[in-house]
């Protein structure tokens, strides 16, 4: 069974009587074991889809219109607030980008972590909760973690702090981590480490793994499968290995084309995508990359393309409306 | 050239009511190197290596504890307001977020004026067509002079600059998308052919460094570690520190994710306590017993390429 089937998901920002349209008809499927990376540029709807599946959209601001989210089976729109925070530290979790937004910086970590297994664990005893949480950190590769646990998030240096986070998320071995740039911050050497990190525990645990990335690079390291996102829609989904030796979206072959590569002879100019990518209040008929698409024709510019084959490209599939 | 010569910043650790001095932050230590026009020298290492603080230096915006910073033979003097006013017309930096040294209250022409006003470029009248001519270059030809920063995106804002000689970019790239990172990179490649631009590109992204250096500066901890020509760098890294830097970065190629790296364990060792010898001792996998004793000279070990390490023999 899935861990996590996402179905036409769509959200939009309200403001007044408007509504400026975000997310469009994401469809993603995750396994017990898998990583999906899901790739894209800022504003394309990478975050707001995993801050969706764990139901924390600002709302009212910001509000799912459209789709099923199912988890593990069971329906997650139908459930009550409380029900969903049940789930959330426990059986999903999420890790952020700046992990020192995210921890308390006037409380031990510690007792933060602890806070996690008294919510969700309320029979265990404190002795058995900080056997738990030093194991926990041992686990993520801390060194001395009786020791942190008495620290202050600002006593730990970047690099650690994400360890803690990812040790919190890891707790009470959730069945799906949602990671929002969790690397982005840290230098190679710790990016290394906490990819690595990621890797082996999903592999031990079994938790499916959902990584939120503008960095290809990391998802060609840790991913199973790829998707790429646009605008508010997935533009492409492939397995890794397809994705990076044959990407079929002009827009994915366009982002493979622009990074600078270590194995590239140098200044050379690099491929470029013309353009911006649209505001989600721009109205735009058809396929929205159609304006900076090189190869568009006017099918692109006045339907938008269905998913086929892992891709929702006109050029690709048989596209019939 | 812009010539840099054993450029230490050491800041003071101060402690206490009375705010004494207990100890010295070795942000720079001994760093030496030369900027020729045209050339482009990488600066990368990891956060709070010093990198940052080398750019800074070389602005004068932050007091040298010791070295010497010359512009075409003619040593820089911080002292000196009218040099240094002439000397940072011709060396100029470039941040990593944009939006924050533009004024937002300003509208894109004043912004550009100012600093023409300053240095008393053209007359008043001959700057609009000056400006324009800017614009036109960094592709942003017929930009209304009216409007706002917050009216640019990330990469346009990042394209509003000034007409250097030497251009010190830190993290230029780093903030924006990659799509938009391979617009600025074009852009700086082109001005500096153009222009014969002399650059230093400080980034903890070593691909970006591949693609824009001609020649690689590796720091750690303050100190230069290797120092070489961009192609030989890349393809034969002598230092351990370098080499797992290298190993470290991800590849955009699935088939490449089983290769052999030498991970680095632990993390940077705080610059206010330095270990004792080479800095690197702490995380090296090739560390040896001369290393926790006797910081390792820095010395050219085949031309042009020079390193500080005991191990490389």
């Amino acid at each position: 069974m899935s861990v996590l089937e996402i179905e036409a998901l769509s959200v939009d920002a309200v403001d007044g009587t408007q509504a400026v349209p975000l997310l469009r008809g994401v469809d993603l499927t995750l396994s017990p074991g898998e990583t999906l990376g899901l790739a894209g540029e800022s504003g394309s709807g990478k975050t707001l889809t995993g801050l969706a599946i764990m139901g924390l959209l600002p709302q009212p601001a910001v509000r799912m219109t459209q789709g099923t989210l199912r988890f593990q089976g069971q329906s997650l729109t139908t459930l009550s607030p409380k029900a969903r925070q049940q789930l959330r530290g426990s059986a999903m979790a999420m890790i952020f980008q700046e992990p020192m937004t995210a921890l308390n910086p006037v409380q031990r970590v510690g007792s933060q972590l602890a806070e996690l297994y008294q919510i969700h664990r309320p029979n265990l005893s404190s002795s058995t909760i900080r056997q738990e949480l030093i194991q926990g950190l041992a686990n993520v590769g801390v060194s001395e973690p009786e020791r942190r646990l008495t620290s202050y998030p600002h006593e730990l240096s970047g690099g650690l702090r994400q360890r803690m986070m990812i040790a919190m998320a890891l707790a009470l071995k959730p069945r799906l981590l949602i990671c929002d740039e969790p690397t982005t911050a840290l230098d190679v050497t710790i990016q290394a480490q906490v990819l690595d990190l990621i890797r082996t525990l999903s592999r031990e645990i079994g938790t499916a793994v959902l990584f939120i990335t503008h960095d290809l690079g990391v998802l060609a390291e840790l991913a199973d499968r790829v998707a790429v996102m646009y605008a508010g829609r997935i533009v492409e989904e492939q397995s890794v290995w397809d994705i990076f030796a044959s990407p079929k979206h002009p827009y994915t072959q366009g982002l493979l084309r622009s990074i600078p590569r270590l194995d590239q002879s140098a200044q050379t100019r690099l491929a470029i995508i013309p353009g911006q990518v649209p505001q989600p209040t721009e109205p735009l008929s058809g396929c929205r990359f159609h304006p900076r698409c090189d190869q568009a024709t006017a099918l692109c510019r006045h339907t938008q393309p269905r998913m086929i084959d892992g891709a929702a490209c006109h050029l690709f599939g048989e596209q019939t409306c | 050239m812009l010539a840099v010569e054993d450029l230490r910043v050491h800041f003071p650790i101060q402690a206490g009511v009375l705010k004494r001095t207990v100890g010295f932050v070795k942000a720079v230590d001994g760093v030496s190197f030369q900027l020729q026009r045209g050339q482009t020298l990488g600066l990368v290492g990891e956060s709070g290596c010093g990198k940052s603080t080398v750019a800074k230096a070389l602005m004068q915006v932050i007091a040298l504890t010791s070295g010497r910073v010359s512009l075409d033979g003619v040593p820089v003097m911080s002292g000196d307001r009218v040099q240094l006013q002439a000397y940072r017309r011709k060396v100029q930096l470039v941040f990593q977020d944009p939006g924050e040294s533009l004024n937002g209250r300003h509208t894109l022409g004043e912004i550009l004026a100012e600093p023409m006003e300053i240095h008393g470029v053209g007359e008043a009248t001959q700057r609009d067509a000056l400006i324009q001519q800017l614009l036109m270059d960094v592709g942003l030809g017929n930009t209304p002079l009216t409007r706002y920063p917050h009216e640019f995106s990330g990469g346009q804002r990042q394209r509003i600059g000034m007409d250097p000689e030497f251009l010190l970019c830190d993290e230029p790239v780093s903030a924006l998308d990659v799509s938009v990172q391979a617009q600025i990179l074009n852009l700086l490649m082109d001005l500096q052919a153009s222009r014969g631009l002399g650059m230093m590109m400080i980034s903890h992204d070593l691909s970006v460094i591949r693609h824009v250096s001609h020649t690689v500066g590796v720091m750690y901890l303050g100190q230069m570690m290797e120092y070489a020509p961009a192609e030989r760098l890349f393809s034969e890294p002598l230092h351990p520190y370098t080499e797992a830097l290298l190993d470290a970065v991800p590849r955009p190629d699935p088939r490449l994710r089983d290769r052999p790296r030498r991970a680095l364990v632990g993390e940077l060792p705080s610059a206010s306590n330095p270990p004792p010898g080479c800095p690197f001792q702490t995380r090296c996998p090739r560390v040896m017993p001369r290393c926790r004793e006797h910081r390792p000279d820095f010395r050219e070990w085949a031309p042009a390429h020079w390193i500080a390490c005991h191990a490389v023999d």
